[in-house]
């Protein structure tokens, strides 16, 4: 659109400057011309005075519509633009995944835009790229610890976290997502000894394939811990629900899978976690049949997934949609399509 | 249905559905506050709107007087502008003008869903665009120095690369 804008703007200036010999009908038309931008002026003084003499709550209320990237770019607009993007109020919460920053861009960032209205904040590093560059630093975790202490959700993706020490995260986050990155056996230990991340209610580890039985007995602290997803951390074993049986017994959702389980650890959970409203148990190839004898314990569940597990038939489908009352919905999705009974039983299974 | 009369700026009177009418929160606490009676005859004075504007708005209001209402707690959510229904889109496919003027009479009314689907319709225009192809779009005139220019460049430079 602007393009085209442009070409017509290139087009237009020489036409007006350049024209020394001018022939009748040239000049004529240049005459219309100029009546026509006259006329175009108008009309442009006309609709600067609308959408800057919105009132600036209006404005505001338009840049809270605009995504973060969006919203840097438009600050270059105008005086009155700039300044009003700064306004606490648009950087309440902030998604910066679909952007890819990294460190140096990410602290200027935060300086210029973000403060005490900051509640989430979700960011995606370049790990598992060719990109050698990191996200976070330590030093970075420091000032933002500062600057934004009302934070209460936090994401981080594909990042780097080998060399940054859990203690420096936010502190009084409730929803913390570290999701496929790297990071050290006992990582969450810097920030458990300091009593970071006691308000935690919900965390999600997931494809952090890093984190030990060692990991999940450092979560003890966070008595708060409602949500606990760690699907794909695959070193974990039954050992590491035992702990989460012992130390987690308010636990409403939990999502483990893509590592070593039996029907031993399904047991645990099943015996201790008594308000259990969601549970997903995903490509366990050692779990058997037997274990879902242990699920339909499990009364409280109105949510289950039980999806890549081939092990499981429709007999065993069937048997868990009939035995377990609170049930909504059942998820049952198979890894390795075959089966003929394709909208049957399976696929979002919503129980009435 | 009880219906009530409102009046716009140049004087023309709408007959309108209280239900209807009353999506807009200043029209309603009106109501409220003067106890106006239904059968009342007198009409509501929006010295704010014009005929033109109002008609609009009512029309809006009559498609979305079965909404629920809006949810409270959505202030901190991430916001989207990719959930216009059909209608609203529709319905504000209308040149700048008439879309600021229905903004300003959907804020002046308190109507928040016809408020936040024109700001919508506003963001949409802004996204993806480049600074200088925002001010074409909005005949906005760039009023930094090259000096303050470079300076907010530099300051959101990292949304330029890629």
């Amino acid at each position: 659109m602007s393009s085209k804008a442009k070409q017509e703007n290139d087009y237009e200036s020489p036409a007006a400057t350049s024209n020394e010999i001018v022939t009748r009908p040239r000049k004529v038309r240049r005459q219309a011309k100029c009546v026509n931008t006259s006329d175009r002026k108008e009309t442009d003084f006309a609709e600067v005075s609308r959408i800057l003499q919105l009132p600036e709550m209006v404005l505001l209320h338009v840049f809270s519509f605009l995504p973060v990237e969006d919203k840097c770019r438009s600050s270059r607009v105008c005086k009155l633009f700039r300044r009003l993007m700064k306004d606490p109020q648009l950087w309440k919460s902030v998604d910066l995944i679909p952007c890819t920053i990294r460190l140096q861009a990410l602290t200027v960032f935060t300086r210029r835009y973000l403060s005490k209205s900051l509640l989430e904040l979700s960011l995606k590093g370049l790990l598992w790229t060719t990109a050698k560059t990191s996200l976070l630093s330590n030093s970075f975790l420091s000032e933002l610890r500062e600057r934004c202490p009302n934070l209460r959700k936090f994401v981080v993706l594909n990042a780097n976290l080998q060399d940054i020490m859990s203690s420096l995260f936010p502190k009084n986050v409730e929803v913390l997502r570290i999701n496929y990155c790297q990071v050290r056996e006992g990582w969450f230990h810097s920030a458990v000894e300091v009593g970071n991340f006691l308000n935690i209610k919900c965390l999600n580890i997931t494809g952090c394939g890093r984190f030990t039985n060692k990991d999940i007995a450092s979560l003890k602290q966070m008595k708060k811990l409602e949500e606990l997803n760690i699907l794909g951390c695959y070193r974990l074993t039954d050992q590491a629900l035992e702990t989460i049986a012992k130390d987690h017994i308010n636990l409403k959702k939990l999502l483990i899978g893509d590592s070593d389980y039996t029907n031993k650890g399904i047991l645990m959970i099943s015996q201790s976690l008594k308000s259990l409203r969601s549970f997903t148990l995903q490509n366990c190839e050692f779990v058997t049949g037997q274990c879902l004898n242990y699920i339909l314990r499990m009364t409280t569940l109105e949510e289950l997934d039980i999806s890549y597990n081939p092990q499981f038939n429709d007999t065993h489908v069937s048997m868990l949609r009939k035995g377990l009352p609170q049930l909504k919905v059942l998820r049952v999705e198979e890894a390795f399509a075959p089966v003929q009974s394709a909208g049957d039983v399976n696929h979002d299974d919503g129980v009435q | 249905m009880p219906n009530i009369k409102l009046q716009s700026s140049d004087g023309e009177v709408f007959d309108v559905d209280v239900d209807v009418a009353k999506q807009s929160i200043t029209i309603k606490t009106m109501l409220e506050d003067l106890g106006m009676d239904e059968d009342d005859d007198e009409a509501i004075p929006l010295p704010n709107v014009n005929s033109a504007i109002l008609g609009k708005v009512l029309e809006w209001c009559q498609f979305h007087k079965d909404d629920p209402p809006p949810p409270e707690d959505e202030e901190n959510r991430e916001k989207r502008t990719d959930d216009l229904c059909g209608f609203d889109i529709d319905f504000l496919k209308v040149d700048q003008g008439t879309l600021f003027e229905l903004i300003l009479a959907a804020n002046y009314l308190d109507i928040k869903g016809l408020l936040d689907a024109s700001c919508k319709t506003v963001a949409n225009m802004i996204k993806g665009k480049t600074p200088e192809e925002i001010r074409k779009t909005f005949n906005i005139k760039n009023d930094f120095t090259p000096a303050e220019e470079e300076q907010v460049r530099k300051e959101n430079s990292w949304c330029e690369e890629k």
